[in-house]
Protein backbone atom coordinates (compact mmCIF):
# COMPACT_ATOMS: atom_id res chain seq x y z
CA UNK A 1 0.00 0.00 0.00
CA UNK A 2 2.23 2.86 1.42
CA UNK A 3 5.76 1.08 -0.71
CA UNK A 4 6.48 4.65 -1.62
CA UNK A 5 6.28 6.56 1.37
CA UNK A 6 10.11 7.15 1.55
CA UNK A 7 10.49 8.21 -1.91
CA UNK A 8 7.71 10.20 -2.88
CA UNK A 9 7.18 13.67 -1.83
CA UNK A 10 4.34 16.30 -1.54
CA UNK A 11 3.11 17.95 -4.68
CA UNK A 12 4.48 21.55 -3.32
CA UNK A 13 8.12 20.16 -2.73
CA UNK A 14 7.77 18.91 -6.43
CA UNK A 15 6.76 21.82 -8.06
CA UNK A 16 9.77 23.62 -6.35
CA UNK A 17 11.84 20.93 -7.20
CA UNK A 18 10.67 21.42 -10.49
CA UNK A 19 11.31 25.03 -10.30
CA UNK A 20 14.58 24.95 -9.01
CA UNK A 21 15.60 22.23 -11.92
CA UNK A 22 14.28 24.42 -14.48
CA UNK A 23 16.09 27.74 -13.48
CA UNK A 24 19.42 25.79 -13.26
CA UNK A 25 18.91 24.29 -16.90
CA UNK A 26 18.36 28.32 -18.10
CA UNK A 27 20.92 29.39 -16.15
CA UNK A 28 23.33 26.75 -18.04
CA UNK A 29 21.81 26.73 -21.50
CA UNK A 30 22.80 31.17 -21.09
CA UNK A 31 26.10 30.57 -20.72
CA UNK A 32 26.24 27.96 -23.45
CA UNK A 33 24.74 30.16 -25.31
CA UNK A 34 27.29 33.49 -24.22
CA UNK A 35 29.66 31.59 -24.85
CA UNK A 36 29.27 30.38 -28.29
CA UNK A 37 28.40 34.31 -29.00
CA UNK A 38 31.60 35.44 -27.61
CA UNK A 39 33.34 32.74 -29.88
CA UNK A 40 31.60 33.79 -32.52
CA UNK A 41 32.35 38.04 -32.16
CA UNK A 42 36.13 37.90 -31.04
CA UNK A 43 36.81 35.08 -34.23
CA UNK A 44 38.56 37.03 -36.74
CA UNK A 45 39.42 39.51 -33.95
CA UNK A 46 41.56 37.89 -31.60
CA UNK A 47 40.72 33.82 -32.57
CA UNK A 48 42.29 33.14 -35.71
CA UNK A 49 39.39 31.12 -37.61
CA UNK A 50 41.89 28.69 -39.26
CA UNK A 51 43.02 27.14 -36.29
CA UNK A 52 39.98 27.44 -34.28
CA UNK A 53 37.15 27.90 -36.75
CA UNK A 54 33.71 29.74 -35.39
CA UNK A 55 30.23 28.41 -34.62
CA UNK A 56 28.72 29.76 -37.48
CA UNK A 57 31.07 28.03 -39.93
CA UNK A 58 30.80 24.51 -37.68
CA UNK A 59 27.01 24.78 -37.42
CA UNK A 60 27.37 25.20 -41.27
CA UNK A 61 29.42 21.96 -41.78
CA UNK A 62 27.13 19.98 -39.62
CA UNK A 63 23.91 21.10 -41.86
CA UNK A 64 25.95 19.97 -44.84
CA UNK A 65 26.13 16.76 -43.62
CA UNK A 66 22.83 16.26 -42.48
CA UNK A 67 21.26 17.43 -45.58
CA UNK A 68 24.17 15.14 -47.56
CA UNK A 69 23.00 12.13 -45.53
CA UNK A 70 26.51 11.81 -44.37
CA UNK A 71 25.89 12.42 -40.97
CA UNK A 72 24.10 9.35 -40.41
CA UNK A 73 25.92 7.29 -42.41
CA UNK A 74 29.29 7.82 -40.38
CA UNK A 75 27.57 8.03 -36.86
CA UNK A 76 25.42 4.97 -37.79
CA UNK A 77 28.61 3.31 -38.58
CA UNK A 78 30.81 4.44 -35.27
CA UNK A 79 27.58 3.83 -33.30
CA UNK A 80 27.99 0.07 -34.56
CA UNK A 81 30.77 -0.29 -33.72
CA UNK A 82 30.95 0.82 -30.29
CA UNK A 83 27.62 -1.30 -29.58
CA UNK A 84 29.15 -4.57 -31.04
CA UNK A 85 32.52 -3.98 -29.65
CA UNK A 86 30.75 -3.28 -26.39
CA UNK A 87 28.37 -6.12 -26.20
CA UNK A 88 31.49 -8.80 -27.15
CA UNK A 89 33.75 -7.51 -24.69
CA UNK A 90 31.41 -7.35 -22.11
CA UNK A 91 29.75 -11.03 -22.10
CA UNK A 92 33.21 -12.49 -22.81
CA UNK A 93 34.59 -10.28 -19.76
CA UNK A 94 31.63 -11.03 -17.43
CA UNK A 95 31.71 -14.49 -18.41
CA UNK A 96 35.42 -14.63 -17.89
CA UNK A 97 34.87 -12.98 -14.66
CA UNK A 98 32.61 -15.27 -13.40
CA UNK A 99 34.31 -18.41 -14.35
CA UNK A 100 37.71 -17.31 -12.78
CA UNK A 101 36.12 -15.75 -9.65
CA UNK A 102 34.38 -19.40 -8.70
CA UNK A 103 37.86 -21.03 -10.09
CA UNK A 104 39.90 -19.51 -7.44
CA UNK A 105 42.63 -21.99 -8.01
CA UNK A 106 43.13 -21.68 -11.66
CA UNK A 107 42.60 -17.69 -11.26
CA UNK A 108 45.71 -17.46 -9.00
CA UNK A 109 47.80 -19.70 -11.85
CA UNK A 110 46.74 -17.44 -14.68
CA UNK A 111 47.11 -13.97 -12.64
CA UNK A 112 50.70 -12.80 -13.86
CA UNK A 113 49.32 -13.94 -17.33
CA UNK A 114 46.28 -11.91 -17.21
CA UNK A 115 48.19 -9.10 -15.55
CA UNK A 116 50.87 -9.29 -18.76
CA UNK A 117 47.86 -8.90 -20.96
CA UNK A 118 46.35 -5.98 -19.19
CA UNK A 119 49.04 -3.66 -18.86
CA UNK A 120 49.88 -3.28 -22.32
CA UNK A 121 47.96 -0.32 -23.82
CA UNK A 122 45.41 -2.10 -26.40
CA UNK A 123 45.45 0.63 -28.80
CA UNK A 124 49.04 -0.72 -29.25
CA UNK A 125 47.43 -3.71 -30.57
CA UNK A 126 45.28 -1.59 -33.20
CA UNK A 127 48.02 -2.60 -36.07
CA UNK A 128 47.82 -6.26 -35.49
CA UNK A 129 43.74 -6.32 -35.56
CA UNK A 130 44.08 -4.37 -39.14
CA UNK A 131 46.58 -7.06 -40.37
CA UNK A 132 44.40 -9.94 -38.95
CA UNK A 133 40.85 -8.23 -40.42
CA UNK A 134 41.85 -5.26 -42.68
CA UNK A 135 40.60 -1.89 -41.78
CA UNK A 136 36.72 -2.53 -42.18
CA UNK A 137 34.42 -2.07 -39.47
CA UNK A 138 35.78 -5.75 -37.50
CA UNK A 139 38.92 -4.50 -36.82
CA UNK A 140 37.01 -1.20 -34.96
CA UNK A 141 34.33 -3.60 -33.19
CA UNK A 142 37.45 -6.13 -31.66
CA UNK A 143 39.83 -3.40 -30.90
CA UNK A 144 36.62 -1.36 -28.42
CA UNK A 145 35.61 -5.57 -27.40
CA UNK A 146 39.46 -6.08 -25.84
CA UNK A 147 39.36 -2.39 -24.15
CA UNK A 148 35.93 -3.48 -22.88
CA UNK A 149 36.77 -7.22 -21.90
CA UNK A 150 39.63 -6.04 -19.37
CA UNK A 151 37.14 -3.54 -17.86
CA UNK A 152 34.35 -5.87 -17.40
CA UNK A 153 36.46 -8.81 -16.25
CA UNK A 154 38.24 -7.32 -13.53
CA UNK A 155 35.13 -5.48 -12.16
CA UNK A 156 33.25 -8.97 -12.48
CA UNK A 157 36.41 -10.71 -10.82
CA UNK A 158 36.29 -8.39 -7.76
CA UNK A 159 32.56 -8.57 -7.43
CA UNK A 160 32.49 -11.91 -7.39
CA UNK A 161 35.37 -12.30 -5.10
CA UNK A 162 33.94 -9.32 -2.55
CA UNK A 163 31.02 -11.30 -1.47
CA UNK A 164 30.25 -11.06 2.24
CA UNK A 165 30.82 -14.73 3.72
CA UNK A 166 28.15 -13.97 5.80
CA UNK A 167 25.42 -13.81 2.98
CA UNK A 168 27.16 -17.18 1.51
CA UNK A 169 26.97 -18.66 5.14
CA UNK A 170 23.29 -17.29 5.54
CA UNK A 171 22.14 -19.15 2.60
CA UNK A 172 24.35 -22.21 2.91
CA UNK A 173 22.70 -22.71 6.29
CA UNK A 174 19.25 -22.99 4.45
CA UNK A 175 20.64 -25.52 2.69
CA UNK A 176 21.13 -24.06 -0.93
CA UNK A 177 22.62 -26.42 -3.47
CA UNK A 178 25.58 -24.56 -5.33
CA UNK A 179 22.86 -23.32 -8.24
CA UNK A 180 20.93 -21.80 -5.58
CA UNK A 181 24.49 -20.28 -3.71
CA UNK A 182 25.29 -18.45 -7.59
CA UNK A 183 22.00 -17.65 -8.61
CA UNK A 184 20.56 -16.19 -5.42
CA UNK A 185 23.96 -14.32 -3.79
CA UNK A 186 27.26 -14.77 -5.85
CA UNK A 187 25.49 -13.02 -8.83
CA UNK A 188 23.51 -10.73 -7.70
CA UNK A 189 26.14 -9.33 -5.14
CA UNK A 190 28.84 -8.89 -8.24
CA UNK A 191 26.24 -7.55 -10.15
CA UNK A 192 26.41 -4.19 -8.39
CA UNK A 193 30.08 -4.37 -9.22
CA UNK A 194 29.45 -5.76 -12.70
CA UNK A 195 27.06 -2.81 -13.27
CA UNK A 196 30.37 -0.58 -12.75
CA UNK A 197 32.56 -1.75 -15.13
CA UNK A 198 29.82 -1.81 -17.65
CA UNK A 199 29.57 1.69 -16.62
CA UNK A 200 32.55 3.10 -17.18
CA UNK A 201 33.30 0.75 -20.41
CA UNK A 202 30.82 2.14 -22.55
CA UNK A 203 32.72 5.87 -23.08
CA UNK A 204 35.80 3.10 -23.77
CA UNK A 205 34.21 1.34 -26.14
CA UNK A 206 33.71 4.59 -27.97
CA UNK A 207 37.41 5.34 -27.49
CA UNK A 208 38.10 2.08 -29.12
CA UNK A 209 36.33 2.44 -31.98
CA UNK A 210 37.32 6.17 -33.02
CA UNK A 211 40.82 5.52 -32.17
CA UNK A 212 40.49 2.32 -34.84
CA UNK A 213 38.80 4.20 -37.11
CA UNK A 214 41.71 7.61 -36.84
CA UNK A 215 44.66 4.70 -37.56
CA UNK A 216 42.91 3.14 -40.67
CA UNK A 217 39.53 3.58 -42.27
CA UNK A 218 37.42 5.43 -45.01
CA UNK A 219 33.84 5.77 -42.78
CA UNK A 220 32.81 6.70 -38.99
CA UNK A 221 32.76 10.02 -37.49
CA UNK A 222 36.60 9.37 -36.40
CA UNK A 223 37.22 9.40 -40.07
CA UNK A 224 35.26 12.16 -40.55
CA UNK A 225 37.61 13.92 -38.53
CA UNK A 226 40.72 12.33 -39.39
CA UNK A 227 39.45 13.20 -43.15
CA UNK A 228 38.79 16.82 -42.32
CA UNK A 229 42.14 17.06 -40.16
CA UNK A 230 43.54 16.19 -43.91
CA UNK A 231 41.64 18.87 -45.75
CA UNK A 232 43.08 21.75 -43.04
CA UNK A 233 39.25 22.00 -42.44
CA UNK A 234 39.12 23.07 -39.00
CA UNK A 235 35.39 23.77 -38.91
CA UNK A 236 35.18 19.81 -39.84
CA UNK A 237 37.26 18.97 -37.03
CA UNK A 238 34.73 20.70 -34.70
CA UNK A 239 31.73 19.26 -36.26
CA UNK A 240 33.13 15.89 -35.87
CA UNK A 241 34.30 16.60 -32.13
CA UNK A 242 30.41 18.00 -31.47
CA UNK A 243 28.86 14.92 -33.15
CA UNK A 244 31.15 12.88 -30.36
CA UNK A 245 30.22 14.71 -27.71
CA UNK A 246 26.32 14.10 -28.28
CA UNK A 247 26.83 10.40 -28.97
CA UNK A 248 29.01 10.06 -25.62
CA UNK A 249 26.35 12.12 -23.77
CA UNK A 250 23.61 9.71 -25.12
CA UNK A 251 25.04 6.57 -24.43
CA UNK A 252 25.62 7.82 -20.72
CA UNK A 253 22.41 9.23 -20.75
CA UNK A 254 20.90 5.34 -21.50
CA UNK A 255 23.15 3.86 -19.08
CA UNK A 256 22.08 6.17 -16.09
CA UNK A 257 18.62 5.61 -16.84
CA UNK A 258 19.11 1.37 -16.84
CA UNK A 259 21.08 1.67 -13.49
CA UNK A 260 17.75 4.18 -11.95
CA UNK A 261 15.72 1.01 -13.23
CA UNK A 262 17.51 -2.11 -12.12
CA UNK A 263 19.41 -0.73 -9.24
CA UNK A 264 16.67 0.76 -6.90
CA UNK A 265 18.05 -0.76 -3.99
CA UNK A 266 21.10 0.82 -4.62
CA UNK A 267 20.25 4.11 -5.33
CA UNK A 268 17.39 5.38 -3.34
CA UNK A 269 19.62 6.81 -0.93
CA UNK A 270 21.59 8.74 -3.34
CA UNK A 271 18.67 9.48 -5.55
CA UNK A 272 18.89 13.70 -3.66
CA UNK A 273 22.20 14.24 -3.72
CA UNK A 274 22.51 13.09 -7.76
CA UNK A 275 20.20 15.41 -8.91
CA UNK A 276 23.12 18.08 -8.89
CA UNK A 277 25.94 15.77 -9.78
CA UNK B 1 14.08 -35.68 27.64
CA UNK B 2 16.66 -36.53 25.00
CA UNK B 3 19.79 -34.97 24.37
CA UNK B 4 20.15 -33.18 20.65
CA UNK B 5 23.33 -31.17 21.05
CA UNK B 6 26.24 -31.96 22.86
CA UNK B 7 29.69 -30.27 23.42
CA UNK B 8 32.41 -32.59 25.12
CA UNK B 9 35.53 -30.96 26.26
CA UNK B 10 35.46 -28.36 23.53
CA UNK B 11 37.82 -25.35 23.35
CA UNK B 12 38.30 -22.91 20.46
CA UNK B 13 40.85 -21.07 20.41
CA UNK B 14 42.11 -18.26 17.51
CA UNK B 15 45.08 -17.22 15.34
CA UNK B 16 45.83 -13.68 15.21
CA UNK B 17 48.60 -12.36 14.02
CA UNK B 18 50.58 -15.15 15.18
CA UNK B 19 48.92 -14.78 18.86
CA UNK B 20 46.42 -17.23 20.31
CA UNK B 21 43.15 -15.90 21.64
CA UNK B 22 41.37 -18.52 23.36
CA UNK B 23 37.48 -17.92 23.59
CA UNK B 24 36.40 -20.88 25.28
CA UNK B 25 37.63 -23.49 27.55
CA UNK B 26 36.43 -27.15 28.51
CA UNK B 27 33.64 -26.58 27.25
CA UNK B 28 30.61 -29.41 28.57
CA UNK B 29 27.18 -29.19 27.77
CA UNK B 30 24.24 -30.99 26.60
CA UNK B 31 21.00 -29.59 25.35
CA UNK B 32 17.78 -30.98 25.40
CA UNK B 33 15.67 -31.46 22.73
CA UNK B 34 12.73 -29.13 22.94
CA UNK B 35 14.29 -27.13 25.75
CA UNK B 36 14.66 -22.86 25.65
CA UNK B 37 18.38 -22.86 26.74
CA UNK B 38 19.67 -19.31 26.87
CA UNK B 39 23.15 -18.03 27.29
CA UNK B 40 24.33 -14.87 29.36
CA UNK B 41 27.72 -13.96 29.62
CA UNK B 42 30.12 -10.76 29.65
CA UNK B 43 31.19 -9.14 25.95
CA UNK B 44 33.53 -11.15 24.26
CA UNK B 45 33.06 -14.59 26.30
CA UNK B 46 32.67 -16.69 23.20
CA UNK B 47 28.66 -16.55 22.98
CA UNK B 48 28.21 -15.76 19.39
CA UNK B 49 31.48 -18.17 18.68
CA UNK B 50 29.63 -21.15 20.53
CA UNK B 51 26.45 -20.73 18.24
CA UNK B 52 28.94 -20.64 15.01
CA UNK B 53 29.80 -23.55 16.64
CA UNK B 54 26.72 -25.51 16.26
CA UNK B 55 26.05 -24.19 12.70
CA UNK B 56 29.44 -25.62 11.61
CA UNK B 57 31.09 -22.35 10.35
CA UNK B 58 33.47 -22.51 12.71
CA UNK B 59 35.45 -25.76 14.10
CA UNK B 60 36.38 -27.03 17.59
CA UNK B 61 40.17 -26.49 18.58
CA UNK B 62 39.92 -29.06 20.57
CA UNK B 63 36.90 -31.77 21.49
CA UNK B 64 33.62 -32.01 19.88
CA UNK B 65 30.12 -31.32 18.83
CA UNK B 66 27.48 -33.99 17.93
CA UNK B 67 24.03 -32.69 16.85
CA UNK B 68 21.71 -35.53 17.00
CA UNK B 69 24.29 -38.36 16.57
CA UNK B 70 25.97 -36.92 14.05
CA UNK B 71 29.73 -35.08 14.59
CA UNK B 72 29.43 -31.49 13.67
CA UNK B 73 31.97 -31.39 10.31
CA UNK B 74 30.72 -28.90 8.45
CA UNK B 75 27.61 -26.39 7.56
CA UNK B 76 24.48 -27.77 9.70
CA UNK B 77 21.41 -27.26 7.80
CA UNK B 78 19.71 -29.12 10.83
CA UNK B 79 19.61 -25.26 12.25
CA UNK B 80 18.30 -21.71 11.59
CA UNK B 81 20.94 -19.20 12.83
CA UNK B 82 19.64 -15.73 13.46
CA UNK B 83 23.31 -14.03 13.76
CA UNK B 84 24.06 -11.24 15.81
CA UNK B 85 24.64 -8.87 12.76
CA UNK B 86 21.98 -8.70 10.57
CA UNK B 87 23.03 -10.22 6.88
CA UNK B 88 19.95 -9.90 4.96
CA UNK B 89 20.01 -9.39 1.13
CA UNK B 90 20.60 -5.78 0.40
CA UNK B 91 18.87 -6.70 -3.46
CA UNK B 92 15.41 -8.44 -1.83
CA UNK B 93 13.30 -6.34 -0.72
CA UNK B 94 11.37 -7.45 3.16
CA UNK B 95 9.18 -10.23 1.36
CA UNK B 96 11.95 -11.41 -0.58
CA UNK B 97 14.55 -11.86 2.17
CA UNK B 98 12.06 -13.59 4.21
CA UNK B 99 10.62 -16.22 1.40
CA UNK B 100 14.54 -16.97 0.17
CA UNK B 101 14.36 -20.15 2.26
CA UNK B 102 11.05 -21.27 0.86
CA UNK B 103 12.36 -20.47 -2.76
CA UNK B 104 15.40 -22.90 -2.15
CA UNK B 105 13.05 -25.99 -0.97
CA UNK B 106 10.78 -25.15 -4.17
CA UNK B 107 7.77 -23.62 -2.69
CA UNK B 108 6.13 -22.00 -5.57
CA UNK B 109 5.45 -18.16 -5.29
CA UNK B 110 1.71 -18.38 -4.05
CA UNK B 111 2.71 -20.72 -1.31
CA UNK B 112 5.42 -19.18 -0.21
CA UNK B 113 3.41 -15.50 -0.31
CA UNK B 114 1.00 -17.16 2.58
CA UNK B 115 3.78 -18.24 4.64
CA UNK B 116 5.40 -14.53 4.29
CA UNK B 117 2.53 -13.02 4.47
CA UNK B 118 2.37 -14.76 8.19
CA UNK B 119 5.61 -14.26 9.73
CA UNK B 120 5.25 -10.48 7.89
CA UNK B 121 2.42 -9.81 10.53
CA UNK B 122 3.94 -11.29 13.15
CA UNK B 123 6.50 -9.34 13.71
CA UNK B 124 4.82 -6.28 12.55
CA UNK B 125 5.74 -5.27 9.46
CA UNK B 126 2.78 -4.92 7.40
CA UNK B 127 3.54 -2.28 4.52
CA UNK B 128 6.55 -2.69 4.50
CA UNK B 129 6.68 -5.84 2.42
CA UNK B 130 8.70 -3.93 -0.75
CA UNK B 131 11.12 -2.35 1.30
CA UNK B 132 14.87 -3.02 1.24
CA UNK B 133 17.26 -3.13 3.84
CA UNK B 134 18.57 0.18 3.48
CA UNK B 135 14.80 1.55 3.81
CA UNK B 136 14.39 0.04 7.11
CA UNK B 137 15.57 0.84 10.61
CA UNK B 138 18.06 -1.26 12.48
CA UNK B 139 15.03 -3.12 14.65
CA UNK B 140 13.03 -3.21 11.62
CA UNK B 141 15.60 -5.28 10.26
CA UNK B 142 16.27 -7.59 13.04
CA UNK B 143 12.79 -8.15 13.05
CA UNK B 144 12.88 -9.44 8.98
CA UNK B 145 15.72 -11.79 10.26
CA UNK B 146 13.44 -13.04 13.10
CA UNK B 147 10.42 -13.63 10.09
CA UNK B 148 13.20 -14.83 7.69
CA UNK B 149 14.48 -17.72 10.63
CA UNK B 150 10.84 -18.86 11.44
CA UNK B 151 9.66 -19.29 8.00
CA UNK B 152 13.27 -21.13 7.59
CA UNK B 153 11.08 -23.37 10.14
CA UNK B 154 14.16 -25.54 11.24
CA UNK B 155 14.65 -27.80 13.79
CA UNK B 156 16.70 -25.91 15.93
CA UNK B 157 16.84 -21.97 16.44
CA UNK B 158 20.27 -20.19 16.92
CA UNK B 159 19.63 -16.66 18.10
CA UNK B 160 22.05 -14.56 19.01
CA UNK B 161 20.53 -11.48 20.67
CA UNK B 162 17.59 -10.81 18.43
CA UNK B 163 15.58 -8.56 20.27
CA UNK B 164 18.34 -6.66 21.09
CA UNK B 165 17.14 -3.22 18.81
CA UNK B 166 14.06 -3.30 19.91
CA UNK B 167 12.04 -1.00 21.96
CA UNK B 168 10.81 -2.41 25.39
CA UNK B 169 7.26 -3.05 24.16
CA UNK B 170 7.56 -4.58 21.16
CA UNK B 171 10.53 -6.97 22.93
CA UNK B 172 7.80 -7.97 25.23
CA UNK B 173 5.58 -8.98 22.60
CA UNK B 174 7.94 -10.86 19.79
CA UNK B 175 9.37 -12.95 23.43
CA UNK B 176 5.97 -13.69 24.01
CA UNK B 177 5.18 -14.99 20.49
CA UNK B 178 8.59 -16.29 20.42
CA UNK B 179 7.88 -18.74 23.60
CA UNK B 180 4.33 -19.70 22.18
CA UNK B 181 6.06 -20.45 19.22
CA UNK B 182 8.66 -22.66 20.57
CA UNK B 183 6.09 -24.66 23.04
CA UNK B 184 3.63 -25.05 20.24
CA UNK B 185 5.96 -26.73 17.64
CA UNK B 186 8.41 -28.02 20.59
CA UNK B 187 11.45 -26.22 18.62
CA UNK B 188 15.38 -26.59 20.43
CA UNK B 189 16.21 -22.93 20.91
CA UNK B 190 19.21 -21.70 21.74
CA UNK B 191 19.18 -18.15 22.84
CA UNK B 192 22.08 -15.22 23.94
CA UNK B 193 21.19 -12.00 25.58
CA UNK B 194 22.31 -9.40 27.62
CA UNK B 195 19.53 -8.95 29.28
CA UNK B 196 18.57 -11.03 32.68
CA UNK B 197 15.06 -10.04 32.47
CA UNK B 198 15.26 -11.86 28.99
CA UNK B 199 16.77 -14.79 30.19
CA UNK B 200 14.79 -15.40 33.36
CA UNK B 201 11.74 -14.95 31.35
CA UNK B 202 12.07 -17.35 28.26
CA UNK B 203 14.67 -20.08 29.76
CA UNK B 204 13.95 -22.92 30.56
CA UNK B 205 17.72 -22.91 32.07
CA UNK B 206 20.45 -20.32 31.23
CA UNK B 207 24.01 -20.96 30.81
CA UNK B 208 26.31 -18.34 32.62
CA UNK B 209 29.74 -17.90 30.62
CA UNK B 210 32.76 -16.33 32.47
CA UNK B 211 34.43 -13.79 30.72
CA UNK B 212 37.47 -14.84 28.18
CA UNK B 213 38.75 -17.95 28.28
CA UNK B 214 35.07 -18.26 28.27
CA UNK B 215 34.06 -21.53 30.40
CA UNK B 216 30.68 -22.53 31.78
CA UNK B 217 30.45 -20.82 35.14
CA UNK B 218 26.98 -22.18 35.75
CA UNK B 219 24.16 -23.71 34.51
CA UNK B 220 20.66 -22.31 35.94
CA UNK B 221 17.29 -24.33 35.70
CA UNK B 222 14.57 -21.71 35.60
CA UNK B 223 10.99 -23.14 36.82
CA UNK B 224 7.52 -21.08 36.26
CA UNK B 225 4.23 -22.42 36.03
CA UNK B 226 3.05 -22.94 32.28
CA UNK B 227 1.96 -21.29 30.13
CA UNK B 228 4.26 -18.28 31.01
CA UNK B 229 2.99 -14.77 30.50
CA UNK B 230 5.80 -12.55 29.51
CA UNK B 231 4.02 -9.62 30.93
CA UNK B 232 3.25 -11.01 34.42
CA UNK B 233 6.16 -13.07 35.17
CA UNK B 234 8.59 -10.14 36.27
CA UNK B 235 5.98 -9.20 39.07
CA UNK B 236 6.28 -12.76 40.74
CA UNK B 237 8.56 -13.18 43.33
CA UNK B 238 10.61 -16.14 41.80
CA UNK B 239 11.35 -13.86 38.94
CA UNK B 240 12.86 -11.35 41.61
CA UNK B 241 14.81 -14.70 43.13
CA UNK B 242 16.26 -15.73 40.14
CA UNK B 243 16.75 -12.23 38.63
CA UNK B 244 19.25 -11.75 41.38
CA UNK B 245 21.02 -15.09 41.09
CA UNK B 246 22.19 -14.68 38.09
CA UNK B 247 23.31 -10.88 38.43
CA UNK B 248 25.36 -12.06 41.40
CA UNK B 249 26.80 -14.85 39.37
CA UNK B 250 27.72 -12.74 36.25
CA UNK B 251 28.62 -9.25 38.80
CA UNK B 252 31.66 -11.49 39.71
CA UNK B 253 33.21 -10.86 36.57
CA UNK B 254 31.67 -7.64 36.26
CA UNK B 255 34.47 -6.83 39.52
CA UNK B 256 36.92 -8.83 37.80
CA UNK B 257 36.94 -6.77 34.85
CA UNK B 258 37.24 -3.10 36.38
CA UNK B 259 40.23 -4.82 38.35
CA UNK B 260 41.65 -5.24 34.97
CA UNK B 261 41.13 -1.94 33.78
N1 LIG C 1 36.96 -14.79 13.60
C1 LIG C 1 37.65 -14.47 14.70
N2 LIG C 1 38.98 -14.32 14.64
C2 LIG C 1 39.69 -14.00 15.74
N3 LIG C 1 39.15 -13.83 16.96
C3 LIG C 1 37.82 -13.97 17.08
C4 LIG C 1 37.00 -14.29 15.96
N4 LIG C 1 35.71 -14.36 16.37
C5 LIG C 1 35.74 -14.09 17.68
N5 LIG C 1 36.99 -13.86 18.12
C6 LIG C 1 37.40 -13.57 19.49
O1 LIG C 1 36.79 -14.53 20.33
C7 LIG C 1 36.27 -13.94 21.48
C8 LIG C 1 34.81 -14.30 21.63
O2 LIG C 1 34.07 -13.72 20.58
P1 LIG C 1 32.49 -13.81 20.48
O3 LIG C 1 32.07 -13.07 19.26
O4 LIG C 1 32.10 -15.23 20.55
O5 LIG C 1 32.03 -13.04 21.78
P2 LIG C 1 30.56 -12.79 22.34
O6 LIG C 1 30.46 -13.48 23.65
O7 LIG C 1 29.57 -13.12 21.31
O8 LIG C 1 30.59 -11.22 22.61
P3 LIG C 1 29.38 -10.17 22.46
O9 LIG C 1 28.49 -10.36 23.62
O10 LIG C 1 30.09 -8.85 22.52
O11 LIG C 1 28.74 -10.43 21.16
C9 LIG C 1 36.52 -12.46 21.37
O12 LIG C 1 37.60 -12.14 22.22
C10 LIG C 1 36.90 -12.23 19.94
O13 LIG C 1 37.90 -11.28 19.87
MG1 LIG D 1 28.37 -12.09 20.12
Amino acid sequence: MNQNTLTSQPKSQMRWKFKTRLQLWIQRLAILILLLLLWELLSGIVIDPYWVSEPSSIFAVLREWLVSGDLLFHVWITLQETIYGFVLGAFVGGAAGIWLGIMKRLAEILDPFIMAVYSLPKVALAPLFILWLGIGIQMKIILAAVIVFFLVFFNTLAGVRNVDKDLIDGIKLMGASQWQLFEKVILPSALTWIFVGLKMSVPYALIGAIVGEIIASNRGVGYLIQYSAGQFDTAGVFAGLFVLIVISTLLNGLIKLLEKRYMRWKTIHQEEGSQNA
Amino acid sequence: MDTLISFQNVCKCFQRNGNDVLALQNINLEVKKGEFLVVIGPSGCGKSTLLNMIAGLMKPTQGVIYYGDQQVVSINTKVGYMTQKDNLLPWRDVEGNIGISLEIKGLSASERKAVVQKYIELVGLTGFENHYPNELSGGMRKRVCLARVLAYNPETLLMDEPFGALDAQLRLVLQGELLRIQREMKKTIIFITHDLDEAVTLGDRVVVLSSRPGTIRTVKKISFPEPRNVFQLRYTEKFGQYHGELWELLSEDIRKGEKVV
